[in-house]
């Protein structure tokens, strides 16, 4: 597929691409990051879309994917930086604590699949059966996950108001 | 006391700010570096192909232009064909003539 639909995909859908894949990190540098990637993998993969489901619905998938493969990429790199921090090899950063970060908090306690569910019910007000095309999972598990997830981000928000 | 819905709706109204012709711009570099580095699966096997026939047909042809023996040694191969023959002529000068004539 040529540069020129990649460009017109890009400018269609860089919005919402932005809006969900920043709420997945903190730091803005990471957030770039991964839209950067997002879009990559979408070029990528652009030429084998045969539109079996909307161009939405594909790129919201792609989004997703990787997101939470970024998510499980960062926690790797946390756990060497911990270990070397720990010899003294490496020293560890502190990240500033930052208004992303207190209002991102109560995600952190979910886990990938069901931060992406609450990001896309909640917050993206998708419909179940959308978000269980993207997750490509049965509507019953996205139903379950939904329901944890909110009890985890309800007690997450009284106890982080606590603080 | 903030609530879930609370909180979600702080969720929904935090927006960070982007430059997406920026973004646009790095993107465009990562494909292109991607590009550089991606050779077609294709190309690869064709390169391949023709470097196994090319390497194939130089050990043939230098097999052609060598003289080899049975045991791929030259001199194994002079001296083990003559014994092999049995000439009367190299009996005579290898095994002593005039003693045998004697």
């Amino acid at each position: 597929m040529s540069n020129l639909i990649f460009s017109e995909v890009y400018t269609a859908h860089k919005g919402r691409v932005w809006s969900l894949s920043s709420r997945y990190v903190k730091l803005q540098s990471d957030k770039e990051d991964l839209l950067q990637e997002v879009f990559l993998n979408v070029h990528k993969a652009l030429p084998r879309f045969r539109g079996e489901a909307s161009l939405e619905t594909w790129i919201y998938r792609i989004t997703v994917n990787t997101a939470i493969n970024y998510l499980k990429k960062q926690k790797r790199h946390q756990k060497i930086t911990q270990v070397l921090g720990g010899l003294r090899i490496m020293d560890t950063v502190e990240v500033a604590e930052s208004v992303d970060s207190t209002i991102l908090k109560p995600l952190e306690k979910l886990n990938p699949q069901q931060r992406t569910i609450i990001l896309l019910s909640d917050v993206e007000e998708k419909a179940l059966d959308e978000i269980a095309e993207i997750l490509q999972v049965p509507v019953g598990t996205v139903k379950s996950n939904l329901h944890r997830a909110r009890e985890i981000v309800k007690k997450e928000v009284i106890k982080n108001e606590g603080l | 006391m903030k609530d879930y819905n609370q909180y979600i709706n702080e969720l929904k109204g935090f927006k960070v700010p982007v430059d997406y012709n920026q973004q646009y711009q790095k993107i465009d570099q990562k494909v292109s570096i991607s590009r550089f580095f991606t050779i077609p699966k294709l190309s690869l096997a064709i390169a391949s192909a023709a470097l196994a026939l090319f390497l194939g047909f130089f050990v043939y042809s230098n097999s052609l232009y060598q003289p080899t023996s049975k045991n791929g040694e030259l001199l194994v191969y002079v001296f083990d064909t003559e014994s092999e023959e049995s000439s009367p002529v190299i009996d005579y000068i290898f095994e002593g003539g005039e003693e045998n004539e004697k």
